[in-house]
């Protein structure tokens, strides 16, 4: 036998060798949150946040997902491009909503 | 919190030093010069949150005007999970459990185990990394945030169904 041998005998290690494997599936499911509910910078931010303490996790062997951490690091940004996207859209927009009424009033045509 | 690092020989080896090392010396009841560092977290937080509820209970949500109104109900005119949260807030900081719970009843059950969880990251920034070795905390339990975004998703999803919508809607 090689490799390492854990003390319940299971191919896998119990979860207390790697008590910090939560973080990467919270930076997965905000990522996913924020996609799926278009909530983008509330969840994208923590996405990112959380899925990079979720590597150092990792780094320090506290976790053993790293797949799910760059998974949710991805999302995330992937949250926040759309939101900026979103913001420059909205922008001219409410320019447009300001400058309209009074491109009517200025046109002459008396209400 | 790196208090579990003294169990690296059973995972991933790391180059990367434990942080507090330099916290955990030996001697009878060391000065525990690290704690107002360890609570700067909790505490800046737990202002901000504060400050945040005190402005939304002075500054009523339920008149326009005051603050941005939410783009996706604009762009969509459908209820995201958070859709009356400031509301409830405002209803909670004022006493009136049942006005919240008509706003966001997610949002009601939400912050106790936010506050709960505020009260135990507190609680293990004042005991120290020391405690915590000599009583490590249990693994984070990996289902929470599964069932956080099926919970999340299914409470957007049915408090749009206008059958639903008096008990689920703001």
């Amino acid at each position: 036998m090689t490799g390492p041998v854990y003390p319940t005998g299971s191919p896998y290690p119990p979860a207390y060798y790697y008590p910090r494997n939560d973080l990467g599936v919270w930076s997965l499911v905000l990522g996913i949150a924020g996609l799926v509910l278009g909530c983008v910078f509330f969840t994208g931010v923590p996405a990112v946040v959380v899925g990079t303490r979720a590597k150092r996790a990792v780094a320090e062997g506290q976790a053993n997902n790293p797949g799910l951490a760059t998974a949710g690091i991805v999302l995330g940004w992937i949250s926040i491009g759309l939101g900026v996207v979103a913001v420059l859209a909205i922008i001219p927009l409410i320019i447009l909503g300001i400058a309209l009424p009074f491109a009517f009033t200025t046109g002459g045509t008396g209400g | 919190m790196n208090v579990l690092s003294v169990r690296t020989d059973l995972g991933a080896q790391t180059g990367r030093a434990p942080r507090e090392d330099r916290r955990q010396r030996p001697g009878p009841r060391p000065r525990d010069a690290g704690r107002i560092d360890r609570l700067r977290g909790p505490l800046v937080l737990g202002g901000l949150v504060a400050v945040a509820t005190v402005y939304v209970a002075l500054v009523d949500p339920n008149r326009p005007g005051h603050y941005l109104a939410c783009p996706i109900y604009l762009l969509t005119g459908h209820y995201c999970a958070g859709c009356g949260a400031l509301r409830a807030t405002h209803d909670l900081a004022h006493g009136d459990l049942a006005g919240a719970w008509a706003m966001n009843p997610l949002w009601v059950l939400v912050v106790p185990l936010l506050v709960v969880a505020w009260l135990r990251w507190s609680a293990r920034a004042w005991r120290g990394p020391a405690a915590a070795i000599r009583a490590p905390a249990a693994p984070r339990a990996v289902w929470v945030p599964w069932v956080a975004l099926v919970v999340t998703i299914g409470f957007t999803l049915l408090r749009n169904v206008p059958v639903l919508a008096p008990w689920l809607a703001p």
